[in-house]
């Protein structure tokens, strides 16, 4: 499974956004410590203001499990 | 457009192509009414479609109107087109004539009985259109599905039991996101937010599993102790270490919990109501993660898990020391919040179980939880997405 990267200020700027009608983004910690979002807020992010988060990088999600 | 329909003071014999309670007359068939059907003068009603209509004989004649002239129907209007707000203008209307009114049959059934005709009843159920209204849902399957869906919960003495349904009907997240009981824009309606991963379709929610989730805003507390329930229809078969429904608080000396793992990464159902462990319910072998699982407490004595309306594992009957009141934290769907403070949270286990509805509310009995069973399969069998 991808997820998207992302730096801790890419974070702030995402946290209490909408990605999309009634959807907030939630950027999380994977087990490797990194803030990440889901590949489904990447694609279905509609919001013009958060159009960058369609070029983050992805990475295999770590869950340490 | 709005709705509407003609009304007539008539004393006289039923006039063909209208219906009548007591010395109304109101009209149904599409007839000229202007031109006086029946030798009574009609007037046109006021719009059904803000509220419930309740019109009344004015014998004097001195209802006021447009053209000054002596009319004899006179109208009210409840303030929204609820029950509650119908049962508010009922009883203002017969002013302890009788008893209070207590459901919105009782008051039709007096005022139709004391000669006043009302539009409540007389179409689709009022919470059912209030809740597609809300969704903006026009759909005739759905809207059917809905109905059939709301008048079985209230026939079957289910719907007073339910603090939040989601039917998950629409296809959108701005669709799935409201509360069958209470479909109010509003936190205190236990409208969904949605947040992280989530796919919206016909078929309803699917979480990602990576951090997926939505919150309920129904905190616990709203619950009541010793009797409460939680309902997911799941449409996915794979097993994995996800929470499905879970609250709970992890700090001070019991761990105390109310969630489902529907399918765990052992193939097992667990099922926590609400000290951890001590009264949890077990079902091995879960691997068929697909169905539709109610968790019920009915007592501090029996947890119980029915799965496709027929009861799954053995009944939890350790006393549980714990109450909704101690978790004290909000319902999360998808994932499990836990409270690790006092004022700190944080959310675990990310479900990707794609669920096509839940229920949270009162404690069912066995009877009631086959009820409720064969409810939702009738609902999702309308809706072509029974599994």
């Amino acid at each position: 499974m991808k997820v998207a990267l992302l730096t801790p200020e890419q974070k702030d700027l995402l946290v209490g956004q909408l990605y999309t009608a009634d959807s907030y983004f939630n950027p999380i910690r994977d087990f490797n410590e990194n803030w990440i979002i889901s590949t489904e807020e990447v694609d279905y992010c509609d919001n013009p203001e958060f159009s960058w988060v369609k070029n983050l990088p992805l990475i295999d999600y770590q869950t340490g499990n | 457009m709005a709705t509407s329909r003609p009304f007539a003071y008539n004393t006289g014999a039923l006039i063909s192509g209208t219906e009548q309670v007591g010395d109304i007359a109101v009209g149904v068939s599409s007839l000229d009414y202007s031109g006086g059907v029946g030798g009574v003068r009609w007037w046109n009603g006021p719009d059904e479609d803000s509220g419930y209509i309740i019109a009344k004989p004015i014998p004097s004649g001195i209802q006021q109107n447009p053209d000054g002239v002596p009319a004899f129907v006179g109208f009210s209007r409840s303030l929204e087109k609820n029950e509650a707000s119908f049962l508010e203008l009922a009883n203002n209307l017969q002013a302890g004539a009788t008893g209070i009114f207590t459901t919105g049959d009782e008051a039709k059934t007096w005022l139709n009985a004391n000669g006043y005709w009302t539009s409540y009843g007389t179409g689709p159920d009022p919470d059912a259109e209030a809740f597609l209204l809300a969704a903006g849902i026009t759909d005739p399957t759905i809207t059917d599905a809905i109905e059939n869906l709301v008048v079985g919960l209230k026939t079957n003495n289910l719907w007073t039991k339910m603090k939040a349904v989601y039917p998950f009907v629409g296809g959108t997240s701005t669709t799935h996101k409201w509360n069958l009981k209470d479909p109010r824009d509003l936190d205190a309606a236990y409208r969904l937010v949605f947040a992280g991963g989530i796919t919206h379709s016909s078929t309803g929610v699917t979480p990602g599993g990576v951090n997926g989730w939505a919150n309920t805003f129904l905190n616990t507390t709203a619950l009541t102790n010793n009797s409460t329930h939680i309902a997911y229809y799941s449409r996915t078969t794979t097993s994995r270490q996800s929470v499905e429904i879970g609250v709970g608080t992890d700090f001070g000396a019991t761990i105390e919990r109310m969630l489902y793992h529907i399918s765990w990464s052992d193939g097992n159902l667990y099922s926590d109501c609400y000290n951890f462990g001590t009264n949890r319910v077990v079902a091995a072998n879960n691997n068929q993660g697909s169905g539709f699982y109610i968790q019920s407490r009915t007592s501090s004595t029996s947890h119980k898990v029915f799965k496709n309306g027929s009861q799954f594992g053995a009944t939890n009957t350790a006393t549980s020391t714990s109450n909704v009141n101690d978790i004290n934290a909000p319902i999360a769907l998808f994932a499990l919040w836990n409270r690790i403070a006092s004022s700190g949270s944080n959310l675990f286990f990310y479900s990707a179980r794609a669920c096509s509805f839940v229920s949270l509310g009162d404690g069912l009995s066995d009877a009631e939880s086959s009820t409720l069973n064969t409810l939702v399969n009738s609902f999702q069998t309308t809706l072509g997405r029974a599994i």
